[in-house]
């Protein structure tokens, strides 16, 4: 090892971090060179100078001069300060505490944003506190405690027949369903026919009162040739037969109508019948009923054609 | 072993104290850490007033980012010392590595430790070799100045300060090598050494 080599290793030779070969190789050349041994030991001298000298003294008032610009508040994490907002707003934060929550809102944007947030979302709850009554909450409580209610009358007659729609909404529905079928339009029109021939052929006055003074007169004639024998029974008994054989037909009439619509409405839904039956078209039961209907009862001979 | 967890955990309470607002803790840092960390910026800024201001800025740095402390990650003492570091050597870096603004010559040193002959004798001589190595340290080159700094002033390991610099380890030491000579010559001709 020359002079050159050592003096680059000579930092680590005094740090004692070379190998152990260097180290002996480096031992070796400091035996025969002065030089390098004094360069060794000014660099070991300057090294122990730098130990001793590495802590400057700093001005007295340092300390203090970086605890003001570093006020308690600001040194506050957001965390502590997220934690002591419920504290906050109920008004338990201790005056110690509260002077240093109050310098870290002060200092962070962060937290005042979000205080002011918090803030504005309690001051909405309380806005929102007012929730819309339903209308019959007053009249139902005064129901189930005291059993009075006082409410105007025109509500009261708008609630009831609001319960009444509600209660019978389902079965309307449901009647309706059933009257728009062939079978209940027929029924439907039949009633109307019977209404019809009523006030055609009993009411004096084509209305539905006419219908029942006269049914009531006829029954005071009776009733009186009953007690006193004096009407013509024949006469009342005629009339009440003609009128009868009219009403007859009219409902014949109407059952043919309804037993032909009925036919009509299951000839389409017949599919699962099989390949000759649909031939034959009706079952041999059915054109029994039918036939015996047409030789019928006596009321269908009676029925003018 | 336990020793090292009870510290970490006296490290963590302190810490929790300081981000709770509490005044003494955060007190108990500066005046535990602020000469450590003068020191360091005094040698990097060669000034009592640029140093002054680096350590000031050093210690809002840490307490803005205190909550960042982990003390499983290890001892407060090195975490803070390593953000010291980083924030003086960032600050050294955007300076361009000028060498300290007043740069005071050795006679200037001297007028002022003559001027402070009033404090007691050891002090006065630690000072003494202190601004005379400042003195010596500022004659250097920034790359070599920045590595006798770290080895010999800090005491770091060479593998710290390839961590800190970001610079291969035959580098470091070859600086440390050609600082440590260049710095004996110096001393050596200010009659230091």
């Amino acid at each position: 090892m020359n002079c050159e080599q050592f003096q680059d290793i000579v930092g680590e030779y005094a740090d004692g971090t070379l190998t152990l070969p260097a180290r002996a190789r480096s031992a070796e050349h400091l035996m025969t060179c002065a030089a390098c041994r004094r360069l060794l030991a000014d660099v070991r001298a300057t090294m122990a100078a730098c130990r001793r000298a590495a802590l400057v003294e700093p001005p007295d008032d340092l300390v203090s001069r970086i605890l003001r610009a570093t006020p308690a508040g600001s040194m506050m994490s957001c965390a502590v300060f997220d934690e002591l907002i419920l504290d906050y707003f109920e008004g338990y934060i201790p005056a110690g505490d509260y002077h240093v929550f109050e310098e870290h809102f002060q200092a962070c944007p962060r937290c005042q944003r979000l205080l002011t947030s918090i803030r504005l979302a309690r001051q909405l709850c309380h806005e929102a506190r007012a929730v819309p009554v339903p209308e019959d909450l007053q009249r139902r409580i005064m129901r189930a405690t005291v059993g009075i209610e006082r409410i105007p009358a025109h509500r009261k007659w708008r609630a009831i027949v609001r319960r009444w729609w509600r209660e019978r909404r389902a079965k309307i529905a449901r009647t309706i369903g059933l009257i728009v079928t062939p079978e209940g339009v027929t029924a439907v029109l039949l009633s109307l026919a019977t209404v019809g021939f009523l006030l055609v052929e009993v009411s004096d006055d084509m209305t539905l009162r006419g219908i029942y003074r006269q049914a009531r007169l006829k029954i005071e004639r009776v009733v009186a040739h009953s007690r006193s024998g004096a009407l013509e029974e024949r006469v009342i008994v005629s009339e009440l037969r003609g009128m009868a054989s009219r009403l007859n037909g009219v409902l014949q009439l109407g059952a043919n109508l309804l037993v032909g619509s009925a036919d009509r409405s299951r000839q389409p839904s017949s599919g699962a019948l099989s390949g000759p039956e649909k031939k034959r078209g009706r079952s041999p039961r059915h054109r029994d009923a039918e036939l015996q209907t047409r030789r019928g009862s006596p009321a269908s001979r009676r029925a003018p054609q | 072993m336990g020793a090292k967890v009870a510290l970490s955990n006296e490290d963590a309470q302190l810490v929790r104290q300081c981000l709770a607002g509490d005044e003494a803790a955060w007190e108990e840092i500066v005046k535990q850490y602020s000469r450590r960390i003068y020191s360091l910026a005094y040698r990097f800024v060669g000034t009592h007033e640029a140093a002054e201001d680096l350590t000031q800025e050093v210690f809002l740095r840490i307490y803005r980012t205190l909550d960042q402390y982990d003390p499983q990650a290890g001892s407060l003492s090195n975490w803070l010392m390593r953000v010291a570091r980083n924030l003086i050597i960032d600050d050294w870096r955007k300076r361009g590595r000028t060498p300290t603004e007043a740069s005071d010559t050795l006679e200037a040193h001297a007028y002022h430790l003559k001027s402070r002959t009033e404090s007691p004798q050891r002090l006065v001589e630690r000072r003494e070799l202190s601004e005379q190595i400042q003195a010596a340290i500022d004659k250097l080159s920034p790359e070599l100045r920045t590595c006798i700094i770290l080895r010999d002033l800090e005491e770091l390991s060479y593998q710290e300060i390839v961590d800190l610099l970001k610079i291969p380890e035959g580098t470091v030491k070859s600086r440390i090598n050609r600082g440590r000579i260049e710095l004996a010559k110096i001393l050596r001709r200010m009659k230091v050494i």
